[in-house]
């Protein structure tokens, strides 16, 4: 049998090479990033962690230490099949791999929504903004507000504090009472977590607003000044409260969406998940999905947080191992002890929190007819209103394809799920299950050079 | 029960063409897809208004028409459809392949097609990336380019708005006839449409309806990828393909054929297309034609080896066994009228098509001689 082709380096990828190696089999990782990390340990090429530095390098240790273990970071995995029990991945340097056994690894993007002027320069992303943070400390300096849902507005922020950033205010949208106490409620990790994170911001003053949201983004060729507002449950603007302040950038989260582009193409199962309607690998107690050999652990099987990524991981790594047969069932067991009951708490745990943290209608009552909706191809609300009302698109692809939603550089991963939502409100329909699949339908998973592809043949 | 006076079966290019055509000619349209608009080979291909590539005289009238066709649906119902007249260019690096080029656009010339032979410096001029190597090359200022499904969408949007209907998500379960074995209606999942005439105008699946309807036609796929680009300013300026990509064209085999024709876009991506392999409809990526198509396509033009593969579009052709479509009222099925099988060149042809039917409808003389895509050919009446 070939090595185990595990696709991400993020917690669940290492974790899994890791019960690999320690059952004597070998792997290759492949990651886009740089380095080994994923969105969580995300690091400059010198890795410096204000916390949790201690499970990265003890996994990356033990990852450089097995030579049955290869790194191949800064490839991509472009494309990927599954035929007659074997997969194969085309990666950006021109190769291609086959293996029996293959984990999705592949984490989940930051889930965004659209209001006007999110599009302006200085705008982004919760993790985009830790990203540029932690590669190149470009918002040092800068004046910014936080603003989205979700338990990671909190670290985001904090670490912002931490590098420098002025935060001026961190805007949770969904009301949530005692944050700390239902943060705390379950994991003794997260509750310092919380504790330290309130720490940090309550030291820099920064004030956290529960029940607000940023509207509006406004400035002359970058954000100026952003409009700020209490919503009600459903996330719709209470009249009588905006407030307009100024500041230099913004950074916006509202949860994530697993990254299902390679399950996708090797034609695993998915399912829809209840709470969030995210699409997500069907995987069994043994992390593997309905297509054999092929195994999934992480984001991509569920939003879950670094906790359930690592515990998944190390489930998915010791059953590929059984599978391998470098070890047998009953080691397995020793191997694997209290690790199911674990998974399942942080699942309870990470559903919990996103029925808490869930993005509700109202939003779409904050874009006006010019707002973008595809950043990429800058195609306006009014746009796709239109190829429904007009046009006659009854579905979200048609809608797509007529108005290029979606059709641009990133292929969706920016917006399809928001559109998605937005053309099924516009249709009088919510897209269907297998609409939201169609959203990771990304034979080309990322963009690859044609010369690279040309020479590929030869 | 509903009353029209022509059910298209088929919200493609070529359904939306009939449908546009017989609604501006006064005729009372109801087009049923069982999908959504364009959802079908039209949502899935290239949108070259192809002259140059014709080479049977029926096929060339057909082509030449409907080029023209395009341009007055544009002046008629406007431009929403990023229909360009922005000319093609065929060449070819061997003597025996501009021999061949030089032959085929001097029978094209015969019937109407404008074709120009440009030397190595008039092709600079017109393409100034191409590949030095290349000397010589014919030029087809008749060449068009438009967005399938944009057309499709725009043509219907008429449609409704001449009192025509667009049932989407409609099946067609099956047809009454009279006594005589006329079609006096179509019974669809919706209700059931009174209607003298049928256009069925589905495609690569033109063949179940007909046998739903109690005839018979053989229409197959023929697989094709498209590649498209990350989008670049603008490189490429006409549609440039090579002369192999006619023969294939014409070919009879069914392994993989492919030879680049390759175009911008208006929103900046490059398409390269096309493959053709006849395996059914098998819908899995064949790396073989992507490696193809990206080298044939940076040996024409170098600087695309600079750009990125971005999507891949995979389409099937609807083919009949002579590679010429079916146009025409059914041999068997007093008012059953084809429109399918257009094979690569469904888009370009729509329009022409739509007016043959329209006027073979309303007893009016059509054109040009359509006998050449009359189905008896294919239904054992002579
Ligand atoms: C800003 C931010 C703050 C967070 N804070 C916390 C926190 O405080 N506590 C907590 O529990 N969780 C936190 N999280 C969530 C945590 O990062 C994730 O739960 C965890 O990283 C998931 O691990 P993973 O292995 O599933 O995926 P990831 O860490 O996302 O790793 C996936 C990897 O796969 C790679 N990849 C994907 N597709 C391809 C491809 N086609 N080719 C090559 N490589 C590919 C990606 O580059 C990525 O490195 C935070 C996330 C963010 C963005
Ligand atoms: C890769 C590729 C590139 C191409 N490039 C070009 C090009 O550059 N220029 C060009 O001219 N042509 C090109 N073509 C060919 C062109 O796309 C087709 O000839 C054309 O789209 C056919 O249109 P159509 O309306 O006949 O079929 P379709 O678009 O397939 O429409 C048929 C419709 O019928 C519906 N239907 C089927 N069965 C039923 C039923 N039982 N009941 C109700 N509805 C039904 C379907 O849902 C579908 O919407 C290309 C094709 C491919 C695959």
């Amino acid at each position: 049998m070939s090595r185990t082709i595990i696709v991400g380096g993020g917690p669940s990828g290492m974790s899994a090479a890791v019960e690999i190696a320690r059952a004597g089999g070998d792997a290759i990782i492949i990651d886009s990033n740089p380095r080994l990390g994923g969105q969580y340990w995300r690091h400059a090429p010198v890795a410096k962690f204000s916390h949790d530095g201690e499970r990265f390098f003890a996994l990356q240790e033990e990852i450089n230490r097995h030579p049955g273990i290869e790194v191949r970071a800064g490839t991509q995995v472009w494309r990927a099949s599954y035929q007659e029990g074997v997969a194969t991945v085309w990666l950006n340097d021109g190769t291609s791999l086959t293996s029996e056994t293959l984990l999705v690894a592949t984490g989940a993007y930051d889930r965004s929504l659209p209001f006007p002027g999110w599009d302006l320069p200085g705008s982004m992303t919760a993790g985009g903004a830790q990203a540029i943070l932690k590669a190149s400390g470009a918002l040092l300096g800068r004046a910014v507000f936080v603003a989205g849902t979700g338990p990671f507005l909190l670290p985001v922020a904090a670490s912002l504090v931490e590098a420098g950033v002025k935060v001026l205010g961190v805007l949770e949208a969904n009301r949530v009472n005692g944050w700390v106490n239902h943060l705390g409620a379950i994991d003794l990790r997260k509750m310092k977590d919380a504790a330290r994170y309130f720490k940090i911001l309550s030291a820099a003053k920064v004030p956290i607003r529960m029940g607000y949201a940023i509207i509006e983004a406004r400035g002359d060729g970058r954000i100026e000044e952003v409009v700020i507002a209490k919503v009600d449950r459903n996330f719709t603007v209470k009249p009588g409260t905006v407030e307009v302040h100024k500041c230099d950038a913004i950074a916006t989260g509202w949860g994530f969406t697993p990254d299902l582009t390679i399950a996708h193409s090797l034609g695993v199962s998915t399912d829809v998940h209840p709470i969030d309607r995210s699409v997500v690998v069907h995987v069994d107690a043994f992390q593997e999905s309905s297509q054999h050999g092929i195994f999934a652990a992480g984001e991509s099987t569920g939003v879950g947080g670094v906790d359930l990524a690592l515990t998944e991981g190390r489930v998915a790594g010791i059953a590929i191992a059984v599978q391998r047969g470098l070890i047998s069932t009953v080691e397995a067991k020793n191997r694997s002890v209290g690790l199911a009951s674990e998974r399942t708490k942080i699942r309870k745990f990470a559903d919990a929190l996103l029925s808490v943290y869930k993005i509700r209608e109202g939003w779409r009552s904050w874009l006006n007819p010019e707002t973008i909706l595809c950043r990429c191809e800058e195609v306006t609300f009014k746009q796709v209103r239109n190829v429904v009302h007009d046009l006659g698109a009854s579905d979200v692809r048609t809608a797509k394809l007529l108005s290029r939603c979606g059709m641009g550089m990133c292929q969706g991963r920016v917006c399809g799920r928001m559109v998605a939502d937005v053309i099924g409100a516009e249709i009088g329909t919510p897209a269907t299950d297998d609409e939201l699949r169609g959203i990771h339908n990304r034979p080309i998973a990322n963009p690859i050079s044609l010369q690279t592809l040309a020479d590929q043949g030869q | 029960m509903k009353t029209a006076d022509v059910v298209v079966i088929g919200a493609g290019v070529v359904g939306s063409s009939c449908a546009l055509i017989m609604a501006e000619a006064g005729l009372k349209v109801i087009v049923v897809d069982r999908g959504p608009i364009a959802g079908g080979t039209t949502g899935a291909g290239e949108g070259n208004i192809m002259v140059s590539d014709k080479e049977i005289v029926p096929e060339i009238e057909l082509a030449v028409r409907s080029r023209n066709a395009w341009f007055e649906i544009a002046d008629r119902i406007g431009n929403n459809f990023e229909l360009q007249a922005k000319g093609g260019i065929a060449l070819s690096r061997t003597d025996a392949g501009m021999a061949g080029l030089r032959k085929l656009a001097s029978h094209q010339n015969a019937h109407g097609i404008e074709t120009i032979e440009v030397d190595g410096a008039r092709l600079r001029e017109l393409e100034p990336h191409m590949n030095p190597d290349i000397e010589t090359a014919i030029h087809y200022p008749g060449d068009g380019q438009c967005q399938p499904m944009l057309s499709a969408a725009y043509f219907l949007r008429t449609v409704r708005h001449l009192k025509g209907e667009v049932w989407q998500r409609t099946e067609v379960l099956g047809f009454s006839k009279d006594k005589d074995g006329s079609i006096t209606g179509v019974r669809t999942s919706k209700e059931e449409i009174s209607t003298r005439y049928v256009v069925n105008a589905t495609g690569t699946w033109a063949g179940d309806i007909a046998r739903l309807a109690g005839s018979e036609l053989s229409i197959m796929p023929r697989r094709g990828f498209i590649l498209v680009t990350t989008p670049a300013p603008k490189l490429i300026h006409h549609k440039v393909y090579d002369a192999d990509y006619v023969a294939n064209v014409a070919s009879d085999s069914p392994e993989l054929q492919s030879s680049a024709v390759v175009e911008g876009t208006e929103s900046g991506t490059i398409l390269i297309g096309a493959s053709r392999e006849r395996i059914g409809f098998d819908s899995r990526i064949n790396m073989a034609a992507l490696e193809r198509l990206a080298k044939q396509a940076i040996s024409v033009f170098p600087v695309l080896s600079k750009l990125e593969l971005l999507r891949v579009y995979r389409g099937f052709r609807p083919y009949s066994p002579d590679h010429l479509p079916v146009i025409g009222e059914d041999a068997k099925v007093k008012g059953l009228f084809h429109c399918a099988g257009h094979e690569g060149a469904g888009i370009g042809t729509a329009p022409g098509s739509g007016e043959l039917l329209t006027a073979m409808i309303l007893g009016k003389p059509t054109f040009m001689d359509a006998t050449p895509f009359l189905p008896k050919r294919f239904q054992g009446v002579a």
